[in-house]
C-alpha cells in the first residue's frame, strides 16, 4: 500500500473514512485513534529528546518524519557492594534512569550472569552518562572520593559504547534502506512541532534480500567547477549544481539565497559532493554567516546536524586521513572524495553495506570496512544475548621465540619464475580465509576454549577450536559470504552492462568487509579481535595453498607463481577444460571451493624495479582469453603516477590485448617505441598541460615534521606556508619543476598554486616514461638504459634541443592568488548543457 | 606492519646487509658481483623459507642458493636454454 488512511475509530466507523483528518483538524479529541499508514524506505534514525526520529522516503519521493519512543541501556555487573555504589552515583546525577535486573551471558565463557540494566529515559542524556560514568570508575586516586562507599572502580561496564540509531536497529530488527510499512498515529498535543508518533510498523524487506528496491532518490550534486585537487588546498574556482541533466553555475552575491531556491525547488534527497566535507559544506555555512541567510540544507535546523572534526588514523602500516565530516538531517550529505566505500563500490555497495551493517548510509559513508564488520559481529552478539565489553580485557597468550617463529606468519608469498609467459591459468581460493574462519569456526572465544580438551589441533599452531560453540565470527560472515557469491553469481550471469556493474559493485564492497573481517580478527583494538584467532586462520591458509599446489604438481602441471591464496600454474597442451578439472580437484582435496579466475593468452612476471635479478610477488600484467587485462604493481597502478604515463601504459596494453601469444606481443613492440616517442615529443615541445604532469602524494606526518626535502616535504610546506592547513593522511599533488635545483622549494611546486611563471623538469618526466616503458618491455629486452641510448640518439621534434630545466617555457597561465575568503561569489546563471557524462 | 617476526624477505636482506657486509667489501670486486647474484638466486624461495622458519635461517638461504646453482648445472648439461 502506498499511502493509507485508515480509522480505528469506531464511533467515525468506515462512513467517515475521508473525514478523518478533518475531525483531527478540528482537535475534537478523537486523534487518539486516527492512525495512517504510510509505505516507504528507512532513510535515517537519529536520537532525540523524545527518543528517536525516523525519516523515510515514500514511493512519490516524499521525504516523511516520524517519532520513535527509544530508552537505550547499558549494564553493570560487578560485586553488591559496588554495583550499590554505582548506583547511588548514578541516582545522584540527576538524569532520568531507570534500574532493571537483567540475565546475560559473558561472551568468553558463555555462562549466565546477572547484571543491572541502566535504562535513560532521555536518549541525549545515554553518553553524557556513560563517558561520566567511565570517567568516574577509573579515577585512580581513592582519596579523590569521600568516602570507599562511593568507589565502584573495579565496575564492569557492558553494551555502552553502541551508536544508537545501530541499538535501535539491531533491537527492532530495521535496517537502513528497509522497505517498511508504518502505522503513524497523529498526535498534535503530545508533542507541540514533534513529528508524528509511530504507533507500530511492518518489516517488508530482509538483509538478505538480494534484489531490493531502493527509493526514488533525488539527487543534487555540488563541486567544484574544473577542480581535480583538494579545493582546500588553494586557487578559486565555480561552484556548480548539477541536477538531472541541468549544470547550474552558482556565482554572485546572493550565492545562498539562490543555493536555497534551487534546493527548494529541487527538494533533494542526496547531497553528493566531491569535497563537501573538507571545502563545500564548511564554505557555504560561513557564507551563509556572512550573507545572514540561513541555508537550508538541513530539513531540521540553520546548522548541519553534525559536524565532526577531522582526524589522521593508520591503517594497513600508512596514515589516512578522514576530512571533518558534515552530515545533515533529513537529508543525506555524501562527499565523494571523503568516503572510501562510496570510492571502491559506488552507491551501490554503500547501500548494500548499509543495510547489512545496520550503520545509517551519511555515516557510514565516511567509516572503514572494519567498522562494518564490527557491527555485525555485535549485533550477533546482542541476539545470542552476550555482553559486549567495553574494553577488552584478554591479553596475547605465551608464546616462546621458537613458537612465534612458526606462527607469526602471513599466507605464503611465492617470487613468480621471471618472464612472458603463454597460457597460464590463475586458480583463486574465493574469500579464502573468512571461508576458513566460518568453516573451521575460528573466532576468539572459539580457540583454545576450556571445554574441548582432544579438539583436533591447528597446523603449525597447535591451537584446539571449540567443537561444541559456534563462534561470533563465523555466525557474522555466513550472510556476508553467501550474499557475495550470489552477487559474483549474478555478475557472471548478466545480460546488460548495468546490471553487471550493479553486481560487480555489490560483491566489492562486500569483498572489502570480508578482508577486513580477517584483518580485525588480529587487530589488537577490534572489539572481536584475538591474535590466535588471526594466527590459526593464517596456519589454515598456507596448509590449503600447499595441498593445492601438490595435487596440481601431481597432475603435472608447472607452478609459475602462488599468493596466498591464488595460483599460476601451466602445462603445455592445457585446456580451459583440463584447468577447470584441476579446480574441481583441488577443491575435493582442500574442501575450499577454489575456481578458475581465467587462462592468460599471455602474462608477464615482472622483476624488482631495483634489482632486474630478483622477481616480486606483486608485479605483473596479462591478458585472459575473455579479453580483460589484469595490471598489478606496475606504474599504471600506482596513485603517485602522472597522468601522461598511465595513458602511455595503458595505450601499450591496449595495443597489445588483440595479441594472442608472447611471439604476437613481440612483433608490436615497434608501435609500442612509438608511442613513447609521440610522448616524449610532447615533454620536450612542451606540449603537457599540468593534470598531465600533476604526482599525488600523501603526507605522513605534519609539514613541519620532515626532515629530509623529500617531494611530499618540499610540496606540503609550500601549501602550509601559504595558510593550507594540512593533517596527515591527506593527499597533495604537485609538478616537478627542477628535481637537482640547490635549493629544495624549486624542485617542485603545489598544482594548486602554479601561477604560470613555473616550468617543468622535462629531464625527470623523461626518467618516469622511460622507466614505465621498462616495466612492459624488459622481457624483450628493453631496459631502462637502453630506452634512454635509443631516444637520446633519436632526431628530437621540431628540430630543437632539451630545453635546459628551470629555463623551460611558461606553461601554467592560472594566475590566481590563493584566498579562501575569496572563493563563492556568484549570481545565478542558469546554463542547459548537454547529457553530464557520469 | 605490526608484526613481531620480521618476514622472510626482511630477513634475507638484513642478513646480506648487516651480517655479510664486512664480508663483501673485502671481497675483489668481480667477487662481490658473484656474492650478490647468489643472494639473488635466494630471493626465489623465501615461500619455503618462511614456511619452515628454521630458527638458523642461513642454512635456508645457503640451501636455496645450492638449489638455483644445481638448477644451473643441470641446465648446463642438457644444454637447456635458460628460462
Amino acid at each position: 500500500m502506498d499511502l493509507g488512511l485508515y480509522l480505528i475509530n469506531f464511533e467515525l466507523g468506515t462512513l467517515n473514512f475521508e473525514l478523518g483528518f478533518k475531525t483531527l483538524d478540528l482537535g475534537l479529541g478523537t486523534w487518539d485513534f486516527v492512525s495512517m499508514l504510510h509505505t516507504g524506505w528507512i532513510f535515517d534514525v537519529y536520537p532525540t529528546p523524545q527518543g528517536l526520529t525516523i525519516w523515510i522516503i515514500d514511493p512519490a519521493g516524499r521525504s516523511l518524519n516520524f517519532s520513535y519512543p527509544f530508552q537505550p541501556s547499558f549494564f553493570l555487573h560487578g560485586t553488591d557492594r559496588v554495583l550499590k555504589n554505582a548506583v547511588h552515583w548514578i541516582e545522584r546525577q540527576h538524569i532520568p534512569v531507570r534500574f532493571d535486573v537483567a540475565e546475560k551471558r559473558e561472551f568468553y565463557t558463555n555462562d549466565w550472569v546477572s547484571v543491572v540494566s541502566v535504562r535513560t529515559a532521555n536518549p541525549l542524556d545515554y553518553n553524557p552518562l556513560v563517558q561520566a560514568l567511565l570517567r568516574q570508575s577509573s579515577v585512580p586516586d581513592q582519596k579523590a572520593r569521600r568516602s570507599s562507599d562511593d568507589d565502584f572502580s573495579e565496575v564492569e561496564i557492558y553494551n555502552c559504547d553502541i551508536p544508537l540509531p545501530q541499538l535501535f536497529f539491531y533491537e527492532s530488527e530495521l535496517f537502513p534502506l528497509a522497505k517498511v510499512e508504518l502505522e503513524a498515529g497523529v498526535d498534535p498535543a503530545a508533542f507541540p512541532g514533534a513529528p508524528p508518533p509511530i504507533l507500530g510498523f511492518e518489516l517488508l524487506d530482509s538483509p538478505r534480500e538480494c534484489d531490493y528496491s531502493l527509493p526514488p532518490l533525488r539527487v543534487l550534486q555540488l563541486k567544484l567547477e574544473n577542480c581535480s585537487y583538494n579545493p582546500a588546498h588553494g586557487g578559486r574556482k565555480n561552484l556548480v549544481a548539477l541536477m538531472d541533466d541541468r549544470e547550474i553555475v552558482l556565482e554572485g552575491d546572493r550565492l545562498i539565497t539562490h543555493l536555497n531556491k534551487l534546493v527548494e525547488r529541487a527538494d533533494p534527497h542526496l547531497v553528493l559532493t566531491d569535497w563537501g566535507d573538507s571545502y563545500i559544506l564548511p564554505q557555504l555555512y560561513r557564507l551563509a554567516r556572512q550573507e545572514r541567510t540561513p541555508l537550508k540544507l538541513d530539513r531540521k535546523g540553520e546548522q548541519p546536524a553534525r559536524v565532526q572534526k577531522e582526524r589522521s588514523y593508520f591503517s594497513y602500516g600508512r596514515i589516512v586521513h578522514i576530512d571533518a565530516i558534515h552530515t545533515l538531517r533529513g537529508r543525506w550529505h555524501i562527499d565523494r572524495r571523503n568516503s572510501f566505500i562510496a570510492h571502491e563500490s559506488g552507491l551501490e555497495g554503500l547501500f548494500e553495506l548499509a543495510r547489512l551493517s545496520k550503520i545509517p548510509v551519511q555515516r557510514l559513508a565516511r567509516l572503514s570496512t572494519g567498522t562494518c564488520i564490527s557491527s555485525m559481529q555485535v549485533e550477533v552478539a546482542l541476539r545470542d544475548n552476550h555482553l559486549i565489553p567495553y574494553r577488552k580485557h584478554v591479553a596475547e597468550d605465551f608464546k616462546d621465540g621458537l613458537e612465534l617463529l612458526t606462527i607469526d606468519k602471513g599466507g605464503l608469498t611465492y617470487a613468480p619464475v621471471l618472464g612472458f609467459h603463454d597460457q597460464v591459468a590463475e586458480l583463486d581460493f574465493a574469500s579464502m580465509y573468512p571461508t576458513l574462519m566460518r568453516d573451521y569456526n575460528l573466532s576468539p572465544e572459539t580457540i583454545n576454549c576450556p571445554c574441548c580438551p582432544d579438539a583436533p589441533r591447528v597446523p603449525e599452531t597447535g591451537y584446539r577450536v571449540c567443537q561444541r560453540r559456534r563462534g561470533l565470527v563465523p555466525k557474522a560472515l555466513d550472510l556476508i559470504l553467501e550474499k557475495r557469491r550470489l552477487y559474483k553469481q549474478r555478475k557472471r550471469a548478466a545480460l546488460t552492462r548495468v546490471d553487471f556493474e550493479i553486481n560487480d559493485r555489490k560483491q566489492t564492497a562486500l569483498k572489502w568487509v570480508l578482508v577486513t573481517c580477517f584483518g580485525y580478527l588480529g587487530y589488537k583494538n577490534a572489539r572481536f579481535g584475538r591474535i590466535e584467532a588471526h594466527e590459526s586462520t593464517t596456519a589454515y591458509g598456507r596448509e590449503i595453498l600447499l595441498i593445492a599446489k601438490e595435487v596440481a604438481e601431481r597432475a603435472g602441471y608447472h607452478m609459475l607463481h602462488a599468493l596466498t591464496d591464488a595460483l599460476w600454474v601451466q602445462k603445455p597442451g592445457a585446456t580451459t577444460e583440463d584447468f577447470e578439472q584441476l579446480a574441481g580437484h583441488i577443491t575435493e582435496q582442500t574442501r575450499i571451493p577454489i575456481a578458475l579466475e581465467g587462462v592468460y593468452r599471455w602474462v608477464a612476471f615482472l622483476p624488482s624495479r631495483r634489482d632486474a635479478r630478483v622477481s616480486v610477488p606483486n608485479r605483473y600484467f596479462g591478458l585472459f582469453e575473455s579479453g580483460e587485462l589484469k595490471v598489478r604493481g606496475i606504474e599504471l597502478r600506482r596513485s603517485d603516477t602522472p597522468m601522461f604515463i598511465k595513458q602511455f601504459q595503458a595505450r601499450a596494453l591496449e595495443l597489445w590485448s588483440p595479441c594472442r601469444s608472447r611471439r604476437e606481443c613481440d612483433a608490436r613492440v615497434p608501435e609500442i617505441l612509438k608511442e613513447v616517442e609521440t610522448r616524449l615529443a610532447d615533454l620536450r615541445g612542451g606540449q603537457m598541460a599540468p593534470e598531465d604532469l600533476a604526482i599525488s602524494l600523501r603526507i605522513s606526518r605534519d609539514p613541519l615534521e620532515y626532515r629530509v626535502a623529500s617531494l611530499t616535504a618540499i610540496v606540503s610546506q609550500e601549501l602550509a606556508a601559504r595558510g593550507v592547513s594540512l593533517s596527515p593522511g591527506e593527499r597533495i599533488q604537485c609538478i616537478i619543476t627542477d628535481a637537482d635545483a640547490a635549493l629544495p622549494c624549486d624542485r617542485a611546486k603545489a598544482l594548486a598554486h602554479l601561477d604560470g611563471t613555473v616550468t617543468y623538469d622535462q629531464e625527470k618526466y623523461e626518467e618516469f616514461l622511460f622507466k614505465a616503458a621498462e616495466s612492459l618491455l624488459i622481457h624483450f629486452g628493453w631496459t631502462f638504459d637502453k630506452l634512454k641510448k635509443h631516444f637520446a640518439q633519436r632526431a628530437l621534434p621540431q628540430g630543437g634541443r632539451r630545453i635546459p630545466s628551470g629555463n623551460n617555457r611558461s606553461l601554467f597561465p592560472i594566475p590566481v592568488p590563493y584566498s579562501k575568503e575569496m572563493l563563492l561569489e556568484f549570481s545565478p546563471r542558469e546554463k542547459q548543457t548537454a547529457k553530464i557524462a557520469k | 606492519m605490526g608484526r613481531t617476526v620480521i618476514t622472510s624477505t626482511q630477513l634475507l636482506q638484513k642478513i646480506q646487509d648487516d651480517d655479510w657486509s664486512k664480508f663483501r667489501r673485502a671481497l675483489r670486486q668481480e667477487d662481490q658481483k658473484v656474492l650478490d647474484e647468489l643472494f639473488a638466486l635466494a630471493r626465489f624461495h623465501t615461500a619455503p623459507m618462511a614456511y619452515a622458519s628454521t630458527p638458523a635461517p642461513m642454512e635456508a638461504v645457503l640451501i636455496a642458493m645450492l638449489i638455483e646453482m644445481m638448477k644451473r648445472i643441470r641446465r648446463l648439461e642438457l644444454n637447456e636454454p635458460e628460462r
